[in-house]
């Protein structure tokens, strides 16, 4: 028989595996190396701060790496393969309504999955309840309704876009008025001081919900379904189902924060239950300037008494008296001398201690692992099931899907793990730098204070946009989500779109939007007046383009703001947002962040209808 | 136990046309009489002009490969019907051309065609088909796509259509290692005049390096007659006429394309002579002879068992494109809309000598797994290339199979 197995030894095996081992490896290497090296650059040669916790940082990026290389397999070879290998059995083996009832349930199940909720909570701890009550209330005494509302919101959209492959209907006739709806009632919230904050929050909601193992998921489903359904060109292939997850959660926080506000039960209302806010020791402590400015202690004055001789370590310096110059010499007469500590060498590149005492590493490992198997295995166990439930018959490439699920789960544990010890703090620590751009801070890890670089406080600001900008460039590049639905274009359209060309398009409409949200920040401008003008022209963009260009357009806007850039883009947002006078949470950034693809993409797309027009000139269909 | 009947006079009348003409056309031919249609989604290929062009994105045409199996008698009106529906006198508009089989065997639940007429119709003779055409199919790794792309077209060819194939051999054999090979491979086709053939198969072997182990497989089919109208470049507005228009307007008074002969043409690193070169033509080459091309169009969940059982029967290699299989009467959803068939579309190219072995192979399979509308098929091959070491039989059947 032909397919006997080839029997190989160790080195044989040895040898098909490396190569194969190293070309992932370095892909994905190639994909994260951009944000480190900036993230590098910029701390070290543009703010001048050193790096803190360096070792723990340059671990976690190569767990990063390794992670990527696991999980990227892991959803070639077993993820969207079973994804799509339902999406292919569902119509013919079963009945709309059931169809329906499992779309639902899976877009409910997965936003409990993905921890993405939790990230925003994350960022709303700063938020004040005397500024934003209704906001405040929101994150803090309904977190459950609120996951609720988005796991619902979800549940209707993938609903909702796989029915729209069995009508048949175009993505534009649901997008256009749903976006406008949207559009509408947050102009009308906007008429309410309350209501006016809980706009980033709901449509940072909508950016976040669809993660990395949902959307490749998703994906995969509705390219299984399209293939059985319908003519199978590419305006029809399958795309959607993740523009419109997208979209429903804002829908539904929306309609959240309209029901508490109408009751008033939010914080500081008639009909509140929740607990009154304390002022914790920490916010009073940071509140008042202890700062000691020349950094000499109580014991150490002790110490100079005794022992009056300054030492190395003292910086002598004078102030009043009565100067004069004689012999070529400065003589000061009756000056009062001051004494204070020199800040001690410290390399230029990095600092402190190689690793965060704070963080327990065994803990860490712990936490990763046991998110990605919440967020994987539930979903799997679901899949596998309705498949045998429905199919009735042996999988095919069990085997390698099964290999694939491992895959998937080694290497989100990884990434995961390697984001908190790696990537996390290295965006922290810019995030808290970036504003020396335009103010007077205290860098992350050190104990003096850096001034503003720029002496006019704009132009500092304009080098924080900028970062921004390239910030959302190359975290984009990293996405494994983005990844995914570019490797699934690409198959789609049988290589007529290029991965590539999609990665590149999308990461600069994210830098475009990410360098918006930071102009929010860094001026305090309102949320309302940067997000309505880019969707009012996305409908005038979707209407005038191809089906199929708005197909992925859409979906790569809920495909971008994943595990790589939400962590990032949040610390920079909460850095920036925390020395500009007034601003009083740092959400808007992610939404802003989804509106730029939609626009690179959809303009690409008519860049190249414009050139495709012309060999069938002179034809009337 | 083969409850198969075997019919002559068959030919597979292959269209590529936009998919906002597929589906006109495939409307249009049910109408007509046929039964149904496979449909492979392909890309096209097309150059920038112009250098200002190369600033702008570019994304390739995407092209439907629709075949239709129609008996003889009907070719000529099923051809006049697509280039009628497809507007295919059109520059770039799509291409037609119709291969004769050799025989076909079908199950008994497979529906060829309706029985509306089997007279031939009055034809519109206006349409001019060309006649003298060769088909060219070369199977290939995707990194070597985009070399043996533009030696074809260097070479005078029309932007080669491509779509995607899985293959067997060496990979089904590692076990779990076979997530480490990437199992599509793509199928790049071109159709040329018949005197273009030897120079455009020349080129396309240099470029892609085919006689160098597991790099491919190259075959050509005879064309009985076709239209062949894809566009190559992206054009330029505001011109009377195309560049590509001019072209083949010239390439049809001159006959054929020799008068575009340009000199060796090197790429570097790409590829290699792809030009033509105008002493010393044609290296000497290890060609198959005596083949035969074995198609059979299968439910998509049989198509590894099948490919498995051609494997054992003697073949060298198979390889399966999958494709949606619209039938006039087909399952609708509630709302109207057309639920497909997957099919698996295996062709093998084998010796003439175990084509009968590998055709009872299939139709054992059939009998076992109780398959009653598998469709097989036989077409001519002239000529085939592939890796091939003179020396050690045992490692050339290996390798070949490797190659697929």
């Amino acid at each position: 028989m032909r397919t006997t197995p080839i029997q190989l030894g160790f080195f044989g095996v040895l040898a098909i595996l490396w190569p194969y081992t190293r070309e992932k490896f370095v892909e994905q290497v190639k994909s994260i190396w951009f944000i480190v090296a900036y993230l590098l650059f910029f701390q070290i040669v543009v703010l001048g701060l050193p790096i803190v916790y360096a070792t723990m940082i340059g671990a976690g990026i190569a767990i990063v790496a390794i992670g990527l290389t696991f999980f990227m397999e892991g959803l070639r070879i077993g993820l969207m393969p079973l994804g799509e290998t339902l999406g292919a059995v569902l119509p013919r083996n079963s009945t709309l309504p059931i169809i329906l009832c499992f779309s639902f349930l899976l877009g409910l199940g997965a936003t409990f999955a993905e921890p993405a909720i939790a990230i925003l909570r994350a960022a709303g701890a700063g938020v004040h309840p005397a500024n934003a009550p209704l906001l405040y209330s929101l994150l803090n005494d309904f977190p459950d309704q609120l996951v609720t509302s988005v796991g619902v919101g979800v549940g209707f959209a993938v609903l909702l876009g796989v029915l729209r492959f069995f009508y048949g209907w175009s993505l534009k006739y649901l997008l256009v008025p749903g976006v406008s709806l949207l559009l509408l009632l947050t102009l009308i919230a906007n008429q309410n001081p309350v209501l006016q904050q809980v706009l980033g929050l709901a449509w940072d909601c909508g950016a976040v919900t669809t993660g990395p193992v949902t959307v490749p998921l998703v994906l995969a489903l509705g390219v299984g379904v399209c293939r059985i359904v319908g003519a199978g060109d590419v305006k029809n292939a399958g795309f959607g189902i993740v523009t419109l997850a997208s979209l429903f959660p804002i829908l539904a926080v929306l309609l959240l924060a309209f029901f508490h506000a109408y009751q008033g039960d939010y914080y500081g209302e008639a009909n509140y239950q929740g607990q009154p806010y304390v002022d914790s020791i920490e916010d009073i402590a940071t509140n008042t300037d202890t700062e000691v400015l020349g950094g000499i202690t109580q014991a150490e004055f002790e110490e100079f008494q005794s022992n009056p001789i300054p030492g190395e370590e003292f910086e002598i310096s004078f102030r009043d008296g009565e100067k004069y110059l004689e012999d070529g010499r400065i003589m000061i007469r009756d000056a009062t001398i001051v004494l204070q500590k020199t800040a001690p060498p410290q390399s230029n590149v990095v600092s402190g201690a190689p690793w965060d005492p704070a963080t327990d590493l065994r803990d860490t490992i712990v936490t990763a692992v046991l998110d990605s198997i919440r967020a994987i295995v539930p979903l799997c166990i679901f899949l596998l099931l309705s498949l045998k439930f429905v199919l009735k018959d042996k999988i095919q490439n069990i085997d390698e899907i099964k290999i694939g699920i491992g895959f998937s789960i080694v290497g989100m544990s990884l990434f995961l793990c390697g984001i908190l010890i790696g990537l996390s703090p290295l965006g922290s620590q810019l995030g808290s730098n970036v504003p020396a751009t335009f103010s007077h801070i205290t860098p992350y890890g050190m104990s003096t204070t850096v001034g503003p670089l720029y002496v006019n406080e704009s132009s500092g600001k304009y080098v924080a946009i900028l970062f921004g900008f390239f910030l959302g460039y190359g975290a984009t590049l990293a996405e494994p989500a983005l990844n995914a639905l570019g490797d699934t274009v690409e198959r789609i359209t049988v290589g007529a779109f290029k991965k590539k060309l999609l990665m590149q398009s999308v990461a600069t409409g994210v830098a475009i939007g990410i360098a918006m949200g930071v102009t929010k920040i860094a001026f305090n401008l309102p949320l309302v007046y940067l997000l309505v003008p880019p969707y009012l022209a996305l409908i005038v963009l979707t209407i005038i383009s191809d089906e199929a260009f708005v197909n992925i357009a859409w979906d790569s806007a809920g495909v971008t703001t994943g595990p790589i850039t939400v962590p990032l883009v949040l610390a920079m947002g909460l850095g920036i947002g925390a020395n500009v006078p007034g601003v009083i949470d740092g959400f808007g950034v992610l939404a802003l962040a989804s509106v730029g693809p939609i626009i690179v993409v959809l303009i690409v797309g008519l860049l190249v209808s414009q050139s495709r027009e012309a060999p069938y000139e002179g034809r009337r269909l | 136990m083969s409850e198969f009947l075997r019919r002559a006079n068959v030919s597979i009348i292959t269209a590529i046309l936009p998919p906002k003409t597929a589906t006109r056309v495939i409307d249009g031919l049910f109408a007509l009489g046929e039964q149904n249609a496979l449909l492979l989604n392909a890309r096209g290929t097309v150059v920038r002009d112009r250098w200002y062009q190369s600033f702008m994105p570019l994304i390739s045409p995407e092209l439907e490969y629709l075949q239709f199996l129609v008996p003889d008698p009907q070719v000529d009106q099923m051809i006049e019907g697509i280039i009628n529906h497809g507007q295919l006198h059109l520059s770039g508009a799509g291409a037609v051309f119709s291969v004769p089989c050799e025989e076909v065997e079908y199950g008994s639940e497979f529906t060829l065609w309706s029985s509306v007429g089997d007279e031939a119709n009055e034809i519109n003779e206006s349409t001019n088909l060309k006649e003298n055409l060769s088909a060219i199919f070369c199977i290939a790794q995707s990194d070597q796509v985009d070399a043996i792309t533009r030696a074809a077209m260097s070479a005078g060819t029309h932007g080669p259509v491509i779509f995607y194939c899985e293959g067997r051999g060496l990979r089904d054999r590692l076990g779990w290692l076979k997530i480490t090979k990437k199992r599509t491979k793509e199928v790049i086709s071109v159709i040329v005049d018949n005197v273009d053939r030897i120079a455009v198969t020349e080129a396309m072997i240099e470029a892609g390096r085919i006689d160098m182990p597991g790099r491919g497989f190259l075959y050509r089919m005879p064309v009985q007659k076709g239209l062949i109208n894809l566009s190559s470049t992206i054009a330029i507005r505001g011109n009377a006429a195309n560049m590509q228009q001019i072209v083949a307007a010239i390439d049809s008074i001159k006959g054929s394309a020799a008068w575009r002969d340009q000199g060796v043409v090197e790429f570097g690193a790409a590829g290699k002579g792809a030009g033509l070169s105008l002493f010393n033509r044609f290296k000497k080459r290890d060609w198959l002879v005596d083949q035969e091309c074995l198609g059979c169009i299968v439910n998509r969940k049989y198509a590894g068992v099948m490919l498995d059982a051609i494997l054992a029967a003697g073949a060298k290699g198979a390889n399966v494109s999958h494709a949606r299989f619209i039938e006039v009467a087909s399952e609708t959803t509630a709302s109207g809309m057309r639920l497909n068939h997957e099919s698996g579309f295996i062709r093998c190219v084998i010796d003439r000598s175990i084509v009968d072995d590998v055709k009872s192979a299939i139709k054992e399979t059939c009998a076992e797994l109780g398959i009653k509308d598998a469709f097989i098929f036989l077409q001519p091959v002239t000529r085939a290339f592939t890796y091939s070491t003179p020396t050690h039989n045992e490692t050339r059947q290996d390798n070949k199979t490797a190659t697929r």
